[in-house]
């Protein structure tokens, strides 16, 4: 399965070749794959099971869907600084994905409001736990040289995931309706699979602790007054601020549009797909000509993206052009970010100062959804659009000045 | 562990994940095939509905009847006949029904309302978006009125969003929804881009009706004219309102706490009288008779007088969505 089993020939390989992925990061991302289609094809269908089988009224799914977004953020910066601290970031992220695997037995016999919250609790945790060991063992297994590339590959076969979930979800509905039992077992076995994968292959990286001393809370907390990744931080905090969600995006882009709203799920398969191919050449480019440029330059499309929302409504044949921008903004700055951070970040502090960093851009973005929410309420769709697309202007040429002060770092340690 | 053991442990594991896998797939899938209904004759359907006053409600027993519509007699109302008929939420007056139905596709969630005669067998099917929630007939079969809810989709979207459709049951189409009528609040007009409503009750005259209001998290009652798509919000606090066949009081949850509690308001006086009920229950509850309502809780349709006395008892086991067809 696996034809290339010496280093020492995937070492010759690599540079013939120019670029070789390390075998980790494929089995990581296909750890992945699997985890997103487990639980992507439960999110999908979530919804019509609660209402239809558990009879649960808008009210109460608005409070799992409330819970369900609220409690990843809290565990992520534990998860990376105990891989860090144990320097075992691959039985960190399995204890992670194995919580979210186990939770969904909980959907077998779930009956009630409280009991679905804790199993989107527990999921939700084990998600928050795996994110950053998982992020540090890819940057870990990869050479310098082809971190953004490599994260590129993780993403890809990550979203491929995401992609595919849905669509087993429906179809399986489409040939048993209402067995969402069968859909709840096919969910925990592809789980499984995602769970044998990282416990059978992926392997731990040795990482020499500096100067012998143990890795420390404090200095974990430390990594933020680096002024290098202190900067990447405060702009990552900055730009997720001026961030419209995609949710929001796509809501607006039906209102011009004028199309179906059935129709809008598909416009998220749509960006996992452009996202899916654009991730590893985008990956591969930001390696050769600058992770911090292409991080920036990834919010030009999303900038052009807002200001097309703004401009007079076209033919339906221009939503294809808005998945594309949206796919090539994140391929340009998912994984390119943590790919940056990689670069700067100490490998015994990798899975702290990662999740750190994932922070400061899931809570920028948690006030942007916030601030865009009310404007779109209070004023209209155009004005929030209009003040977000200021803002990410602003916040693009001061995270250029920024990170040209602060160019990528040439050696670390 | 060796590298090799690695490998055949883990093609042990995936062969046990795809066997379980497929094995639930046919199972449900053949399972299904052979649970569909055997057809039943139209006037088996028609015989069962003419002992009027009858109680049209879908059986959630876990048979080979599962989700099937059964009427029953109001005085015997276990003693129940099938119509072939499957839905998750139904209703039916004089001589229309609307049955609301799941479509499962790829492109996200629509229900579809079928509209049935007195054989229980589709006439028509009109679409709608979102999940099912509630539906009722006014009591000459003229209009229908269904619900489905839509959520959000972006990180804070913690509320919800509906849909209430009214439908024209003699024509099969869609007239408007509810969102696009004029409604009033003590005389001036009431906007927001937060309206959402649900549970409509029609008036025994087929003009008016009752729904819910909801908007900046507050819960109202609305009277509704349907042919001059005008309302006015009546009162605060009423979800899902029933109205009684005297017209004289609704019946209705409220919220309390992390619950609800069923209720009844006296239109003239405004008086609310606390039901006996004390679990919380959420369904928007159908009137036995002037004194008896019915409702279901998890998965029986139970029985609880109207006045705030009595005790609540099962009235069909495992039932949901009753409808009560008057003489």
């Amino acid at each position: 399965m696996y034809p290339i089993t010496n280093p020492r020939d995937l070492l010759r390989l690599r540079r013939r070749r120019g670029f070789r992925v390390s075998r980790n990061v494929i089995l990581l991302g296909l750890t992945s794959m699997f985890t997103d289609i487990s639980s992507e094809m439960v999110a999908a269908i979530l919804p019509l099971y609660l209402v239809y089988e558990l009879g649960f009224s808008p009210l109460q799914f608005g409070v799992v869907d409330g819970l369900q977004q609220g409690s990843a953020a809290l565990v992520r910066i534990g998860g990376g600084f105990i891989g860090d601290r144990t320097r075992r970031h691959k039985e960190v992220a399995f204890l992670g994905y194995g919580i979210s695997a186990v939770s969904r037995f909980g959907l077998l016999v779930a009956q009630s409001v409280s009991a679905l919250g804790a199993i989107v609790f527990v999921d939700r945790t084990g998600k928050g736990l795996r994110t950053a060991p998982r992020d540090a063992l890819i940057s870990l297994s990869s050479e310098r040289e082809q971190l953004a590339a490599s994260f590129g590959v993780h993403r890809a076969l990550d979203t491929a995931g995401a992609m595919l979930g849905p669509l087993i979800g429906f179809s399986l509905l489409t040939i048993a309706p209402g067995e969402f039992d069968t859909i709840f077992v096919v969910s925990i076995c592809a789980a499984i699979v995602g769970l044998g994968i990282l416990g059978f292959f992926v392997e731990n990286r040795a990482v020499r602790a500096p100067s012998d001393s143990p890795v420390s809370l404090a200095a974990a907390a430390r990594l933020v007054s680096d002024r290098r990744f202190g900067l990447l931080v405060l702009v990552a905090g900055a730009l997720g601020l001026v961030t419209i969600s995609e949710g929001f995006l796509f809501i607006a882009l039906q209102q011009k549009l004028d199309f179906e709203e059935r129709l809008l799920p598909l416009l998220f398969v749509g960006m996992a797909f452009s996202y899916m191919l654009l991730a590893i050449p985008v990956g591969r480019l930001a390696d050769r000509v600058g992770r911090g440029r292409v991080f920036v330059a990834g919010y030009v499309p999303l900038l052009l993206a807002y200001l097309l929302l703004l401009g007079p409504a076209g033919p339906l044949a221009e939503v294809p052009l808005y998945l594309l921008l949206l796919g090539l903004y994140y391929a340009a700055t998912d994984g390119v970010l943590m790919a940056l951070a990689s670069a700067t970040l100490p490998r015994a502090y990798r899975g702290s100062g990662l999740a750190l960093l994932a922070t400061s851009t899931s809570v920028g973005r948690i006030f942007a959804s916030l601030l865009f929410g009310m404007i779109w309420t209070w004023a209209s769709v155009e004005t929030a659009i209009g003040f977000f697309s200021v803002g990410l202007l602003v916040a693009v040429l001061l995270a250029a000045t920024a990170l040209r002060l602060a160019p990528e770092a040439r050696t670390v340690e | 562990m060796s590298s090799r053991s690695r490998k055949i442990a883990f093609a042990g594991l995936v062969a046990a994940a795809t066997a379980v896998a497929a094995g639930f797939i046919a199972w449900a899938a053949f399972g299904s095939e052979e649970n569909k209904p055997p057809p039943v004759a139209p006037a088996t359907v028609r015989e069962a509905l003419a002992q009027k006053p009858v109680v049209v409600y879908q059986n959630v027993k876990r048979d080979d009847h599962y989700a099937e519509i059964a009427i029953a007699p109001v005085d015997a109302p276990t003693s129940k006949t099938y119509t072939g008929l499957v839905c998750e939420r139904v209703h039916f007056a004089f001589d229309r029904g609307v049955c609301l139905i799941p479509r499962q596709n790829v492109l996200g969630q629509a229900v579809n309302a079928r509209i049935f005669g007195t054989d229980f067998r589709p006439m028509e099917s009109v679409r709608l978006e979102g999940l099912q929630s509630r539906t009722r007939v006014s009591a000459g079969g003229r209009y229908g009125a269904a619900t489905t809810f839509v959520t959000g989709h972006s990180y804070l979207d913690s509320g919800f969003s509906t849909h209430t459709a009214l439908i024209d049951l003699r024509r099969g189409k869609v007239l408007t929804d509810l969102e696009k009528f004029e409604v009033t609040r003590d005389g001036k007009p009431f906007k927001a881009i937060d309206f959402n409503f649900w549970g409509v009750t029609f008036t025994r005259d087929e003009r008016r009706f009752y729904a819910t209001l909801s908007t900046g998290g507050k819960i109202y009652l609305v009277e509704g004219d349907v042919q001059a798509r005008r309302a006015k919000v009546i009162a605060e606090g009423v979800e899902c309102p029933a109205l009684s066949p005297d017209e004289t009081r609704v019946a209705y949850k409220s919220r309390v706490g992390d619950g609800w509690r069923l209720h009844v308001l006296d239109l003239a006086t405004g008086r609310r009288t606390a039901l006996t009920e004390t679990r919380s229950v959420d369904d928007q509850v159908e009137w036995l008779d002037n004194d008896r309502i019915l409702y279901g809780y998890i998965s029986d349709i139970w029985v609880v007088p109207a006045d705030g006395g009595g005790e609540p008892e099962i009235f069909v086991a495992d039932a949901l969505s009753p409808a009560v067809v008057r003489a």
